[in-house]
C-alpha cells in the first residue's frame, strides 16, 4: 500500500518547549490510522502541521504527495477535517452553511449530504452557534463527507460526547471507511480499537510505535508474558499503550 | 467562490449595512438641513454625534466582515476549505466597497446635485473623496481587523496604537522641539499628510498580504506599531517640501520683481529692535494674550503637543520670553492685487568674524500674511541679549508665497445669494453685530480670501482677510464632499477703537465684496542687514 501521509523527522517547538520530536509516520492508503496518546502528546500539533495550519520547526511532511507547506486549495479539496476545536461560522444557519460549502468543492454529493443530515438529525434553521458541542461535531462530520475526500482527518472527534453521539459519529465515518484513508487522533483507546487498522503511539511528543495492529502485537509481545493471556487473546490497545509508556519510562531509548 | 463569500457575508451582515447606510443618510441630511447658517438647530446639533457614529459604524462593519472568517489562529473552519485567499480578500474588500462606498458615492453625489453643483465636477470630487475614504480609512481598519481575532482585540489594538502615536508625538516634540514637524502649520503640510496617507495605505496593504497569504499575525502587528511610530518620526524636511511645492506649482516669473530693500539711514540691527513681547508666546500679535496655563491646556486639547511644550518651556524661563524685532526693510515689487505669505523664515545673527551667534526659525508657527514694511521676527530674550551686542550682521531667509486675486464677486449685504464656478454658493445674513457671509463649494474651499462691506457710494468697512495657507492638491476631506468657508463682517467695534464707515441704515443697498486669492508662485528671498 502506498503512503498517503508521510513525515520525516517532524519536530515542532514553542520557545523552549518541544511539542513534537523527530516524528516519522507513514499512513497507508485506505487505512484507518489511529494516532493515540495522552493529552499533550502532540497529536493535534502533528495534524495542524499536516494541514499547513502551522509550520514545522524541523523535518518534513507530505500529504497526498504534496509538501505540507505547499498545501493549497487543490489539496484541501481532497481532505475532510473534523475537530473538536473547529471554529465553525457560528452566526450562519445550518442550511446556509451547507449551501455555502457546496460551492467550495468541485464535487458535492447532495444525496449523501441529505442522508447524513437526516441521519444525524441536524436542524436546518438553527444557527451553528446555538448547537450543542455534540451537534456541532456531527455537523462538522456531515460537512466533511459529501465531497468524497481522499483523506479524512479526525482530531479528537469523540471528546466530550455521550455514548449515543459517539455511535452516530463513528457510524458516520465508518460507512465511508474503505473508500478513503482516515487519520484519527484520539485518547479514547477503547473506542478507536473498534475500527483502527493501523496505530501510532505518541508519548510526550515522541513516537513510540507506528504500524499495523498485527505489527503492534508482535512489537509488544516481550512486554506481555504468554501466561497472562490465552494463546488466541491479544492485549487491548489500552494495555499495549500503557505497557509501552511504562517501558519508555524505564528505558528512554525504548 | 468570490460571489458566494460575498453572498454569505451579506446574509449575515445586512442589518449592520442598513444601520451604517442610515447613519450616512442621517449625516448627509444633517449637513444639508443645517444649511449655511445653521438654520435647523436640531440638524446642526446632530452633526457631531453623527460624525462619531459615521466613523464607528464604518469601522465596525469593516471589522465585522473580516471576523466572519478571522485570520489569526489555527482553528477557523475556512482554513481547511479549498478557498482561494485572493478571492477571500477581494470578497471582503468588495463587500465594503458595495456596502459602504457605493451608498456614500450616491449620497454625496445627490447632496452635491441638490445643492445645485454641476454633475461632472461633483462626480469627480465625490469619487476622489470616497476613494480616499476607502484607501485611507476602510482598508487600514480592515488590515487591523485581519491582524486581530475579534472586536475586543481590535479595540485594544486601536487604543494601543493611539497611545503609541501620542507617546511618539511627545517624544519627538521633546527631542526636536518645534522642528519635529517642519511642515506643520504651513501650507505645505498637505505633502506630509499625503506621505502619511500613502504610508498608511501601503502599510495596510502589506498587513493584508501578510495576513491573508502568510497568516503572519506577529509580523503584521509589529508593522502596525512601527508604522504608527513612523507617522510621527518620518517627516519631510522643510527644503524638500518647499522644492516639491515649487516644482508642482511651476514657475511663472510673477515673483521675479519682488525684493527686499533695506531702508537707508538705518544700518544698525540693534537700532531696529522693538520691545519685549508680552505674555507667553511667539507671535504675540496674533489675538488677545491668553494666560500661560490656559494656553498650554488649549494647545494640548487641540493636539498641538509641540507648541504646548514650547509654551511650558517659555513659562519655565520667564526671562527668555521672545523679543519682537522690527526689521528696517520693506518689500518692493508685490503686485497691487497680490498678497505675500510667509511660509517660514530662518534667522541668523553673525559676529564680525562670521561666526553664528544665534540661529532660529518660526518653525511650528502658523504662516502669516507678510507686512510689506518693517517685517517682524521673534528672537528668544536670552539669545537676543547675548547676541545683539556682538552682532554685526543679521540674515533672514524667507520662504514666501505670492498670492494673486483669482476672483472678485459682489453679494448683496442683506440676504444676498450668489452662485459661481469659482466660489461655489454664497449667502449673506444679518447677525446682531455683523454681516455673516457663508459659502459652500464642491471640493476643497479657497484658503485665502477677503470680504469687505461696501456702501453704495464706495465707502467701506475694514477688509476682513482670512488666509490659512493650504496648498493641497488631490487630498480630499474625509467626511464632507462640500467645502465650507466664510467670514463675519463686523458692523461696529464693541470697544470703540475701530472705525466702520458703513452705517446699519445703509445695509439694504450695501454689498459685500468677496475676493478669492490663489497661490501664484513660491519663492525664497534673503534679507541681510549689516551694522
Amino acid at each position: 500500500m502506498s503512503a498517503i501521509i508521510e513525515t520525516h523527522g517532524l519536530s515542532k517547538t514553542y520557545g523552549h518547549f518541544g511539542a513534537v520530536h523527530e516524528v516519522a509516520i507513514s499512513v497507508p492508503q485506505g487505512s484507518v490510522f489511529a494516532m493515540m496518546g495522552a493529552s499533550g502528546a502532540g497529536k493535534t500539533t502533528i495534524i495542524k502541521i499536516l494541514l499547513n495550519l502551522i509550520a514545522p520547526t524541523r523535518g518534513k511532511a507530505t500529504v497526498l504527495g504534496v509538501d505540507s507547506r505547499a498545501i493549497g486549495p487543490a489539496v484541501l479539496a481532497q481532505i475532510g477535517y473534523v475537530s473538536e476545536n473547529q471554529a465553525l461560522p457560528v452566526r450562519l444557519r445550518v442550511e446556509d452553511f451547507f449551501d455555502y460549502l457546496r460551492h467550495c468543492y468541485a464535487e458535492w454529493d447532495r444525496n449523501l449530504e441529505d442522508e447524513l443530515r437526516g441521519q444525524l438529525r441536524l436542524p436546518p434553521r438553527r444557527r451553528i452557534g446555538e448547537l450543542s458541542h455534540g451537534m456541532r461535531l456531527k455537523m462538522a462530520m456531515a460537512c466533511a463527507l459529501p465531497f468524497r475526500p481522499k483523506l479524512l482527518v479526525l482530531d479528537e472527534p469523540l471528546s466530550g460526547l455521550d455514548a449515543l453521539a459517539r455511535d452516530e459519529i463513528i457510524g458516520g465515518f465508518l460507512r465511508e471507511a474503505g473508500k478513503m484513508t482516515i487519520l484519527i487522533s484520539s485518547h479514547e483507546l477503547d473506542e478507536v480499537e473498534r475500527f483502527a487498522t493501523h496505530v501510532a503511539f505518541l508519548h510526550e511528543g515522541r513516537l513510540l510505535f507506528q504500524g499495523s495492529i498485527a505489527a503492534l502485537v508482535e512489537h509488544v509481545r516481550p512486554l506481555f508474558p504468554p501466561l497472562a493471556h490465552g494463546a488466541s487473546e491479544r492485549p487491548s490497545l489500552r494495555a499495549m499503550f500503557l505497557g509501552m509508556v511504562r517501558a519508555a519510562g524505564r528505558n528512554p531509548a525504548y | 467562490m468570490f460571489f458566494h463569500i460575498l453572498k454569505k457575508d451579506w446574509k449575515l451582515l445586512w442589518p449592520m449595512v442598513a444601520l451604517v447606510t442610515a447613519i450616512q443618510i442621517g449625516f448627509d441630511w444633517a449637513v444639508f438641513s443645517s444649511g449655511l447658517f445653521g438654520d435647523d438647530a436640531a440638524a446642526a446639533a446632530l452633526l457631531r454625534p453623527l460624525t462619531l457614529a459615521w466613523f464607528i459604524g464604518i469601522a465596525a462593519l469593516a471589522a465585522a466582515v473580516v471576523y466572519q472568517d478571522p485570520v489569526p489562529g489555527v482553528d477557523q473552519d475556512w482554513l481547511i476549505r479549498p478557498l482561494s485567499r485572493t478571492q477571500l480578500l477581494l470578497a471582503k474588500l468588495a463587500f465594503l466597497a458595495l456596502s459602504v462606498s457605493l451608498p456614500m458615492v450616491i449620497l454625496n453625489l445627490a447632496h452635491a446635485l441638490a445643492m445645485g453643483f454641476p454633475l461632472l465636477p461633483s462626480l469627480n470630487t465625490v469619487l476622489a473623496k470616497d476613494l480616499f475614504v476607502f484607501a485611507c480609512f476602510i482598508v487600514p481598519v480592515t488590515a487591523l481587523a485581519a491582524a486581530t481575532r475579534n472586536m475586543t482585540e481590535l479595540i485594544v489594538a486601536g487604543a494601543a496604537l493611539v497611545v503609541i502615536f501620542a507617546v511618539s508625538l511627545s517624544a519627538s516634540s521633546l527631542l526636536f522641539g518645534a522642528d519635529w514637524c517642519p511642515t506643520c502649520n504651513t501650507g505645505m503640510s498637505w505633502l506630509q499628510h499625503l506621505l502619511q496617507h500613502v504610508g498608511v495605505t501601503c502599510g495596510a496593504g502589506a498587513m493584508l498580504a501578510l495576513q491573508y497569504y502568510g497568516r503572519r499575525s506577529g509580523v503584521s502587528r509589529a508593522l502596525a506599531i512601527a508604522g504608527t511610530g513612523a507617522l510621527v518620526f518620518v517627516q519631510i524636511p522643510w527644503n524638500t517640501a518647499f522644492s516639491l511645492e515649487q516644482s508642482l506649482s511651476g514657475r511663472n516669473g510673477a515673483a521675479d520683481a519682488i525684493s527686499f530693500e533695506v531702508e537707508e539711514g538705518v544700518s544698525d540691527p540693534a537700532a531696529a529692535i522693538g520691545g519685549r513681547a508680552a505674555g507667553a508666546g511667539a507671535g504675540g500679535g496674533a489675538g488677545a494674550p491668553v494666560p500661560g496655563d490656559r494656553r498650554t491646556t488649549q494647545l494640548l486639547l487641540h493636539g498641538r503637543v509641540d507648541q504646548a511644550v514650547q509654551s511650558l518651556r517659555r513659562r519655565a524661563r520667564a526671562d527668555d520670553s521672545p523679543v519682537m524685532v522690527e526689521l528696517p526693510a520693506r518689500l518692493a515689487g508685490v503686485p497691487q492685487d497680490g498678497l505675500l505669505l510667509v511660509d517660514r523664515f530662518d534667522v541668523r545673527l553673525f559676529d564680525r568674524n562670521g561666526r553664528v551667534l544665534y540661529r532660529g526659525s518660526n518653525a511650528g508657527a502658523s504662516a502669516e500674511v507678510m507686512r510689506p514694511e518693517h517685517p517682524i521676527i521673534d528672537i528668544p530674550g536670552k539669545a537676543y541679549e547675548k547676541s545683539t551686542v556682538a552682532a554685526s550682521h543679521l540674515q533672514v531667509d524667507y520662504w514666501l508665497t505670492l498670492m494673486n486675486g483669482l476672483a472678485e464677486h459682489k453679494i448683496a449685504a442683506l440676504d444676498g445669494e450668489l452662485r459661481s464656478a469659482d466660489i461655489g454658493f454664497c449667502a449673506t445674513m444679518l447677525d446682531r453685530n455683523s454681516i455673516m457671509l457663508r459659502c459652500k463649494t464642491i471640493g476643497h474651499p479657497p484658503f485665502c480670501y477677503s470680504a469687505t462691506l461696501y456702501a453704495p457710494d464706495g465707502r467701506h468697512d475694514p477688509e476682513v482677510l482670512k488666509c490659512i495657507p493650504d496648498y493641497r492638491r488631490h487630498v480630499p476631506e474625509f467626511l464632507n464632499v462640500l467645502g465650507f468657508y466664510g467670514a463675519d463682517l463686523p458692523l461696529r467695534d464693541r470697544y470703540g477703537m475701530g472705525f466702520y464707515a458703513v452705517d446699519e441704515s445703509e445695509l439694504a443697498s450695501s454689498y459685500v465684496l468677496l475676493k478669492i486669492y490663489r497661490e501664484s508662485e513660491h519663492f525664497k528671498r534673503t534679507l541681510a542687514v549689516s551694522r
